[in-house]
Parts: structure tokens; sequence; C-alpha cells
């Protein structure tokens, strides 16, 4: 496994007169080569626990391991732990500031202190495997538009090489062709590289057709976790929390009772019925 | 280190100065500030610590969180004071080299080093009790006799108001950015002074352009609902002058006649 959290809480500024327990004893194992969801509404906590996975902030009690490494330790060394895991923000093209798209999926590997060539290689595989076009890494960051944006700050995470890869809410704010796309690619860095990858999400949509295993949060905990069939087919509970499972679970649920979450697997199963009829 | 900076934080609460009328608040932590300077000797000071301390407990927000405004400006405190404790003529009473530490001195540099933290705290009860909408209400209101005279006032306060409405954003949004480049491998920390000038850019630049971004859509959104200004425009909650302000203002004032008397005893 290269991430295991055991018991985690956390409060942001504690015993200010705005004090605010976001995550409650949450504990979780990530292994190697995992495509991992973890879903939940708007202030369940979700960015908070990602946010404990590069070390950025530590646990109030608990303990988070990254591939051994103890992020609370005084002596861990944060910056090897970030390089290993890639942290890709909610709405990260906020956070692009150079003059050209080329410079800036270069800022990771500069940090790091990789040879020019080296850095050169990163940013040319990083842009292609995102599918950003070779042209634009001399345009300025600002004058693209919204979805290339997003991927090229996808890319400036991805140009670390990390061995995992967190993306919080890649796909907000973004059309379905573009969130489609963003996703679609996703899976295929997953597919061709092994990465392991975190995807954050409050769409279920977005997660069903990708993830092979599911946590659920709600309230600063963890409530369910699963394969994503096993989650999905508890609706009722996912509702109760202000989460829909896919409309396509719902109605295979009422129409045969049978757990499915990709409209692909319902196509087969219906499919089958028909042939048989 | 952002969590430190507590100027402009308002504290919730409904306690009985959270209740009083923002001008009065403002006029009387004018007073206060004033007092201050006016203080010549211990018993002075003495008097201001009973009078600060007991403002602050029936405002109800922790002693511990007040204090915390002084953190941030302990080096400016603290280097005034050695200033003030080598700079001041008088009689000598230890010599080393071109520093001389006078008797003067030694009393002139506590008095500076109280005055700052009185300073700082009667000006942080003020914020923390008065809400940020409070309080620039308050500040146009005590600007009114100036417009008659042609200074903007509503757009002076409106300003004002916005810049502290978005005090709390921008240290989010600091904090936010500032996380997504350490993810990068950014370091703020470490490195002489223009390497850690140069590690700011990746931070600043995202950071004005988010500025910039949300003054243009508060334009829109403020034009959006028609406004257009301090002429004629009415106010939701008209404020008044009570008893508790009254009651206010007495105590007050019996605190500065009490450190006037006090200062001819010494
Ligand atoms: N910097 C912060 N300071 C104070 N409270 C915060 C901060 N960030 C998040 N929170 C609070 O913590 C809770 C969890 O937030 P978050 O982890 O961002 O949830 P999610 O990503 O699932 O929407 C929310 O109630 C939010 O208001
Ligand atoms: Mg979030």
């Amino acid at each position: 496994m290269i991430i295991k959290a055991e018991n985690i809480s956390y409060t942001y500024s504690e015993g200010g007169p705005f004090e605010k327990a976001a995550l409650y004893n949450v504990s979780l194992t990530i292994n190697r080569g995992d495509f991992v969801g973890i879903i939940g509404h708007t202030g369940s906590g979700k960015s908070t626990l990602v946010q404990h996975f590069n070390g950025l902030l530590k646990p109030e009690s608990g303990r988070l391991t990254v591939d051994g490494i103890d992020t609370s330790e005084k002596k861990a060394d944060l910056k090897k732990v970030r390089t290993k895991v890639g942290l890709v923000f909610q709405y990260p093209e906020h956070q692009l500031f150079e003059e050209t798209v080329r410079k800036d999926i270069a800022f990771a590997p500069v940090n790091m202190g990789l040879s020019p060539d080296e850095i050169h290689d990163r940013v040319i595989w990083a842009s292609r495997l995102v599918g950003l076009p070779e042209e634009i890494l001399d345009k300025s960051p600002f004058e693209i538009s919204g979805g290339q944006k997003r991927r090229a700050a996808i890319a400036g995470v991805l140009a670390m090489k990390p061995e995992v890869l967190v993306l919080d809410e890649p796909t907000a704010g973004l059309d379905p062709r573009g969130r489609d796309e963003i996703l679609r690619q996703i899976k295929k860095l997953h597919d061709e590289t092994g990465i392991t990858v975190v995807l954050v999400s409050h769409g279920m949509e977005d997660i069903a057709n990708t993830v092979n295993y599911l946590y659920v949060m709600n309230n600063g905990r963890i409530v369910m976790h699963g394969e994503p069939m096993k989650v999905f087919s508890r609706y009722e509970e996912l509702e109760e929390m202000g989460l829909t499972a896919p409309q396509v679970t719902k109605l295979m649920k009422k129409l045969c009772g049978l757990d499915v979450c990709t409209v692909h697997q319902a196509k087969e199963y219906i499919l089958g019925v028909l042939r048989r009829a | 280190m952002l969590k430190d900076i507590t100027l402009g934080q308002y504290f919730p609460g409904n306690s009985f100065i959270h209740r009083l009328d923002a001008m009065i608040k403002l006029i009387l932590s004018a007073v206060y500030l004033v007092i201050i300077f006016l203080i010549k000797n211990f018993y002075g000071y003495g008097l201001l610590a009973a009078f600060t301390l007991f403002t602050i407990i029936i405002s109800t927000v922790p002693l511990k969180f007040v204090l915390k405004g002084i953190k941030p400006l302990l080096w400016f405190i603290i280097f005034t004071a050695i200033l003030n404790l080598f700079m001041t003529g008088g009689t000598v009473i230890w010599q080393f080299g071109f520093l001389k530490l006078t008797k003067e001195g030694i009393s002139f540099a506590v008095f500076m080093m109280l005055r700052i933290v009185f300073l700082v705290l009667g000006t942080s009860l003020l914020t923390y009790t008065t809400s940020p909408i409070a309080l620039t209400d308050g500040i146009e209101r005590l600007l009114t006799p100036f417009g008659k005279m042609g200074l903007p006032t509503h757009e002076l306060a409106m300003m004002m108001s916005i810049a502290l409405r978005f005090i709390p954003t921008l240290l989010e949004e600091t904090d936010k950015i500032m996380k997504a480049q350490m993810a990068r491998g950014a370091d703020f920390q470490s490195g002489n002074l223009i390497k850690r000038a140069k590690a700011l850019i990746p931070l600043l630049v995202p950071l004005f352009i988010s500025a910039f971004r949300r003054a243009d859509e508060l334009a829109i959104a403020m034009e959006c609902r028609c406004y257009r200004g301090g002429k004629n425009r009415t106010r939701l909650n008209e404020s008044k002058i009570g008893y508790p302000d009254i009651i206010a203002c007495v105590f007050v004032l019996l605190f500065a006649l009490a450190i006037i008397s006090v200062n001819k005893a010494g």
C-alpha cells in the first residue's frame, strides 16, 4: 500500500472563534495501482482529507503514512512526499502564473532541480498525457481556453512524475464535453502508466465508470466504502446524505432489482434479456 | 503564519460592548488613544491596565485572543524599546563604547512599550466587537460634517467596507495558492532574501489576477443592483444612540478625569 491513514482527525483554526472540525477518525488505505474515488457533498471534508496525502496538512491525531514515511514526524522529508503524491487542487488553473504554458508546467521539475534536458522531456511528456497540443506550450496561460488551462495545470503536477495522482474535483466548472475528455484522459493515464489515482468528486456519474474502489464521506467521516457497485446499491442511504447514485443504477434496480453502475453494463444486460425473449 | 493576523477580524458576540453604537465606540476609542499618550507615570498605566482588562472582560472576547494581536508586532515593539533605551539622554548609569544606558532611557522605553501594547489592545478590541459593516457605517456618520464640504464620505466608507470584507477572502485565497504551489515543490520558507522574494512570484501573480477578477465581478454585481453612490441612499438599519452609549461615555469620561488627577499626583 502507498497511502495509509489511521484514525486521523483535523480541526481548522483550533481555539479561535471560527473553530471548525473537518475530519473525525478517518482511516483508509490506498494500494499501488488503485483507482480510488472519494465522494461526498460540499463541505464533507474531501479536500481536507486529500491535503493530508501529501503533507500539506498534518493530522491532529492519528497517523498518516506515504510509502512508509510518517508525515507528522519532525524529520519527515515532505518534499519527497510531495513529489510522490502529486496533488491537483480544485480549480487548479488559478495557480498558473508563468509567462508561457511551457514554463508553468516546468515549475515543479525546476523546483526538483532536474537538468534542462530532463525538464524539457517531462514538459513534452506531461502535456501529451493531458492532450495539450504543442503549439499551445508557447502561449501565455492566460490566453488559452478554460479547459486547456485546467489541462495545463494538471500537466504541471504530472511533470513531477508522481507515484500517486490526486485530483480534487477535476471536472468542476467544465462543460460536459470538457468533463468527459478530462475523465477519459485520466482513465487512459491510469491504464497506460499504472499510476495510482485518487479522484475526488461530488458527482456520481464522474466516478462510476472509472474507479475500482470508492469511499463515501459525510460530515468529516467515511461512512461507506467498497466497490462502486456495492456502494451505489445502497442509493437510498446515499440520497439521505444529499448524494445521488447514477440514474442508471436507480433505473435498473426498479426494473429488475439488479446492481449496475454504468450505462454500458445496463445496455449489455438489457440486450441479453431482449435476445432471450 | 497567516493565522496570526487578527487585524480587522470580528469576534461575534452580544455583549454590552458589542451592542454599543459604532460611531460612539469609534469616538471612545479615539479618546482612549489620546489618554494613552497623556499618561505620565506608572500609576496611570496601572489604572489604564485595569480599565482595559475590565473592558476586555465585559466584551466576552477571550483575553488570549486579544493578546494574540500583539504577536505579529512583537519585533516592532522590541525594536522601538531598544532604540529608546539607548537614544535617550539623561543620567548615565551604564556605558559601553557609544552605547549609553540612562535612567530616563529605561523609563521611556518601558513607557513606549506599554503605549504600543495598549494601542494595539484598544484598537483590536474595537474591531473584535464591531462588525465591519457597523464599523464603516460609524465612520461614515463620523465623516458627515466633512461631506458637506465636498468629501465623498459615502464612497470612502464603501471602499473601506469592501476592503475589510475582502481581507478574509484574500487570506483564504493566499493560503490556497500557497498550498497549490507547495504541492509543486515551491519553497516559501528557506533561502536568502532574494531567493525568498523570488519565491513570492508564483504566489503574487495568481493572487493579483484573482483580486482583479473579484473586483470586476463585484463592480458588475453592484451595478446590476443599481448601486450609484451615496446620494439619497437610505439605510437598512437606522442606528440610534441609547442609554448604554451614554453610560459608556460617562464611564470613559470618569476614567479620563481619573488619569488626569493621577498625573498630577505622580
Ligand atoms: N481553510 C479553512 N479554514 C476553516 N475552515 C475550513 C477551511 N477549509 C475548509 N474548511 C471547513 O472544513 C469543512 C470541510 O471542508 P472541505 O474539506 O473543503 O470539504 P469538501 O472538499 O468536501 O467540500 C467545511 O465545513 C469547511 O467550511
Ligand atoms: Mg473541496
